[in-house]
């Protein structure tokens, strides 16, 4: 029986610096680090050794923005689905948004998600709470409660229609980030893809990207004027990065993220109708790419994260204009984000989008690997290639505009709170 | 395939390919195509013009929610046209200058200059949403009265789709004028939709959406 664990040679990456040091870490039974470096011999204790191959070691990697369908949709995700599905990828921290049904707008049902999260999830799942009741818009949802009994922050999903009411949540929300999604349903309409010559040559709908940018810039000006920490997420266009970058380089609180599928597709990937590129907002242009990428490079987007929206089959197996928006996308944050932004960023600026600057964000104070800490870390193979294979997902949703591309980069290890929960095949554990 | 709705389901043609192993006709997918359509006005204004190589067609009003307008652009851009459209300018689709198409915003201008107009139909529930105030004010501006009929140059050849609001976008007298030529399109819509499908019948595979204007 072992009574300590040694994870040998592996390349610890500090999101905060550029370093990595090949090191070893020795944890006892409870998860705790009791030493860094050193493997003790074998006097009495038994010890496991985990060769991690000179593999890369990044702590607290989470994935800040999922749409659990639990409760209400258990049909189409679980905590214990999505869950499982972040621990196989390496991630070992979930952020949940509160539109379930009932949606987490009381202190109640806050506690009812972490209740439910230590009954059946894999990796710890924090929640935010509803800004209005119901989201509907108004009033105010009790947020002092909500933070109180641990919600991390809040989100209405869209940024509220009604100005004032907005003015409203900004002053009055509690000391916790507001995650805005910008959009002008009036502006937006019934538009499902990017507007443009590529939405008249199909015939769909288009959406302006004011309909985005429109709302950054109103909602920017509120935070000035009245305060409140806003959280634009995800955020997709050029005039949305330069508006945000403007307000940071003033000092306004504002932080803003995307998620990978607009750094890795454009709307011209939706010709011939691709239901699984269907997302909102819409998949944007080149143009839009390369500045979100740019924002990335400089620190104007803080977060990237997966925006996670399963579905089930039907709600993708039909035409363009009826299907479900949403991706599922857990399981290829971390490959398709490496994707997009290798080699040009350097990884130690990419994994702080998915681990240090998420956890500031949200307030989360997580240990790193230090002795003394029962640390949350993943062990990602970086060089390996692997064919994405969605109906190998352990996602309920099993679908993917990555299905078949071949991503670098793949998670081997995971670890929570000290123990290792999961570990994959190509790293045999000897006991 | 067709489908009543307006807007609804463009694409679905290439959903219904994916799950049939026999041809399927795309009779109208939404707001995106209506390939027959596209054809069966091709060969009237064959007949009527001869080839289409340089001459100018118009296309007249609500361009934005029009499958005949996206089947009748670019088939007319593969055989040559070339293509004004004009028609309130909030229902025009970004992008068509892409194609070399140009955009008329006074309609008075273009008439003299035009070989034929294609005239789309008034879409009553696209004002409820606000696209132009009234269709008073629309046919003030856009519609092919018989005043402005006299503006055309002789040989012009006026189309609709049907069904005609009389009075509206075209008027009577214009509809049954010595321009219209849109009970040949009635007849030709016959002939053509036979042979899409004897053709298709005969050589199997499914030919129904031209996905564009390449």
């Amino acid at each position: 029986m072992a009574t300590l664990t040694a994870l040998i040679n592996g390349r610890l990456l500090d999101p905060n610096t550029s370093e990595s040091n090949i090191l070893n870490i020795v944890l006892n039974e409870d998860g705790v680090i009791v030493g860094l470096g050193y493997v003790p011999e074998e006097d009495g204790d038994t010890i496991r050794v985990v060769d991690l191959k000179g593999h890369t070691i990044v702590p607290n990697v989470m994935d800040a923005h999922v749409h659990l369908r639990e409760p209400g949709n258990e049909g189409i995700e679980t905590m214990a689905s999505a869950s499982y599905a972040a621990l196989t990828s390496g991630i070992t921290l979930l952020v949940a948004t509160p539109d379930t049904h009932p949606p987490v707008d009381t202190p109640e049902m806050v506690l009812f998600i972490h209740t439910r999260r230590k009954q059946t999830a894999h990796v710890p799942i924090y929640t935010m709470g509803m800004v209005t009741k119901g989201g509907c818009g108004q009033p105010l949802a009790e947020m002092a409660l909500m933070a109180q009994e641990g919600a991390i922050g809040f989100t209405d999903g869209p940024s509220l229609h009604d100005t004032g009411m907005m003015r409203l949540a900004l002053e009055y929300c509690p000391d916790r980030p507001m995650v805005i999604t910008p959009y002008d349903p009036w502006l937006g309409g019934d538009g499902v893809i990017a507007e443009g010559a590529l939405a008249t040559k199909m015939g769909l709908r288009g959406i302006p990207q004011e309909a985005e940018s429109i709302r950054v810039s109103r909602d920017i000006a509120l935070v000035a004027r009245f305060g409140g920490q806003a959280h634009f997420f995800p955020i997709t266009t050029r005039d949305s990065v330069a508006l945000i970058r403007e307000a940071k380089a003033k000092g306004i609180p504002v932080t803003c993220g995307t998620a990978p599928h607009y750094l890795c597709f454009q709307d011209r990937d939706i010709e011939g109708y691709h239901c699984q590129l269907k997302v909102t907002p819409p998949l944007r242009k080149a143009d839009d790419t390369q500045a979100l990428i740019e924002g990335i490079e400089d620190g104007t987007i803080d977060v990237i994260a997966s925006d996670h929206q399963p579905n089930t089959v039907d709600q993708k197996r039909t035409d363009f204009t009826s299907a479900s928006p949403g991706i599922s996308g857990i399981e290829t944050l971390i490959p398709a984000t490496l994707h997009a932004l290798r080699p040009r960023i350097p990884m130690h600026r990419i994994m702080a989008c998915l681990s240090s600057k998420p956890l500031r964000l949200f307030g989360l104070k997580k240990p790193g690997v230090s002795v003394g800490a029962r640390p949350s870390l993943s062990v990602f193979d970086l060089t390996k290639t692997v064919t994405i294979q969605a109906n190998t997902f352990h996602s309920m949703d099993r679908s993917s505009p990555f299905d078949g591309l071949t991503l670098t980069g793949k998670a081997i290890l995971t670890m929570i709170d000290g123990q290792i929960k999961w570990t994959d095949s190509s790293l045999p554990l000897s006991d | 395939m067709g489908w009543w709705s307006d807007t609804d389901m463009p694409g679905s043609l290439i959903f219904l390919q994916s799950h049939l192993s026999f041809p399927v006709i795309n009779a109208g997918d939404g707001l995106n195509e209506h390939p027959s359509q596209g054809l069966l006005d091709c060969f009237t204004l064959e007949e009527h013009l001869g080839s289409l190589e340089g001459k100018t067609i118009l296309l007249l009003g609500d361009i934005m929610h029009s499958r005949v307008a996206r089947s009748n652009l670019w088939a007319l851009k593969k055989l040559g046209a070339r293509i004004i459209v004009s028609g309130p300018p909030t229902l025009i689709p970004p992008g068509l200058s892409e194609w070399g198409i140009m955009i008329a915003p006074r309609l008075d201008d273009v008439l003299p200059l035009v070989d034929a107009v294609n005239v789309l139909r008034v879409q009553y529930e696209r004002q409820e949403h606000g696209y132009f105030p009234s269709v008073r004010e629309y046919r003030a501006l856009f519609g092919l009265t018989e005043k402005r009929c006299q503006r055309l140059p002789s040989h012009c050849c006026i189309l609709h789709p049907g069904p005609i609001n009389r009075g509206i976008e075209l008027d009577s007298v214009v509809a049954d004028g010595p321009h219209s030529v849109i009970l040949d399109q009635v007849t030709n819509g016959v002939a053509i939709r036979m042979a899409m499908m004897n053709y298709l019948i005969n050589q199997g595979g499914a030919h129904g959406d031209t996905n564009g204007p390449d």
